[in-house]
């Protein structure tokens, strides 16, 4: 079965209807969505300040990461699971979007990103330092996670 | 994460005035790109923003969420070495760190709804 057929079938469900048709659905998911974003990108922003050492340098990196970790997981599962609902109404309209493909590849790169090489030096035990290693890192971490914010506002600016 | 701090839900092994002092030359330049750049976006349709509810709304709570600040940092703030050693957190500070969540909340879901004819 090819994407287009799923897409079809997503189109065609009389669950889904009632996303489609109700007036409030997919303002009150958006709001969500937006809830899950904040919550995410919040806590990478706390989480690579001071990985890069530029800012919150008197909070200890592994309290900081164990603690933070936990809401930055929580909202990113409420973006996702959000974002699924935002999604499956319409889903060929977004899989066309070149600002949605963009940002489910920044989002797949993100988070591989976070779960591999974020992971990798939280636990190797020298995050505490701001060297020049954990800036690229922190770098590259909030890069990823803000280009899938801009990509998922652009699906609304671009085709 | 600092409303959160307070309600002792993250980092309770860290002192709030430490993570505030830490965290908010972050968090104030942040409300200023986004006083800044909301108030360019505002402009860009100030009437269609103007009598919208959901625009109102938002601004009233930002208002709002000044007071609240204002009332910790004047009633609670002076006082945080005394309180924050224990385990128990003053309830109006609790109250303070709700209402702002929730305040927080319903500002982000405002600015969303105002896209939508509702």
């Amino acid at each position: 079965m090819s994407l287009q057929h799923l897409w079809q079938m997503s189109y065609d469900s009389h669950t889904i209807d009632i996303l489609r048709n109700s007036k409030y659905a997919i303002p009150v998911i958006q709001s969500f969505h937006l809830f899950g974003i904040t919550l995410l990108l919040g806590s990478m922003v706390i989480l690579n300040l001071r990985l890069s050492g530029i800012g919150l340098r008197q909070l200890p990196m592994a309290a900081l990461s164990r603690q933070i970790w936990p809401w930055a997981i929580g909202g990113l599962l409420l973006a996702i699971a959000s974002g699924v609902l935002v999604f499956v109404p319409d889903p060929a309209r977004y899989a066309a979007n070149y600002a949605f493909r963009t940002k489910m590849v920044a989002l797949c790169v993100a988070v591989a990103f976070q779960f591999l090489i974020y992971r990798k030096v939280m636990r190797s035990g020298t995050a505490e330092s701001g060297s020049s290693r954990n800036i690229a890192v922190a770098g590259c971490s909030l890069v990823l996670w803000f280009l899938v914010g801009w990509a998922g506002r652009a699906i609304a600016f671009l085709g | 994460m600092l409303d959160l701090r307070l309600l002792r839900l993250v980092l309770p092994s860290e002192s709030a005035s430490k993570i505030m002092r830490q965290v908010m030359p972050w968090a104030l330049p942040g409300f200023g790109i986004m006083f800044v750049t909301g108030g360019l976006l505002f402009f860009s349709q100030a009437e269609k923003a103007y009598t919208s509810g959901f625009f109102r709304v938002k601004m009233l709570l930002l208002v709002l969420l000044g007071v609240n600040a204002l009332v910790y940092q004047l009633k609670f703030y002076p006082s945080m070495a005394e309180w924050e050693s224990s385990e128990t957190v003053p309830r109006g500070v609790q109250v303070i760190a709700v209402v702002s969540l929730a305040f927080w909340m319903v500002v982000i879901a405002c600015g969303r709804l105002m896209a939508y004819e509702l």
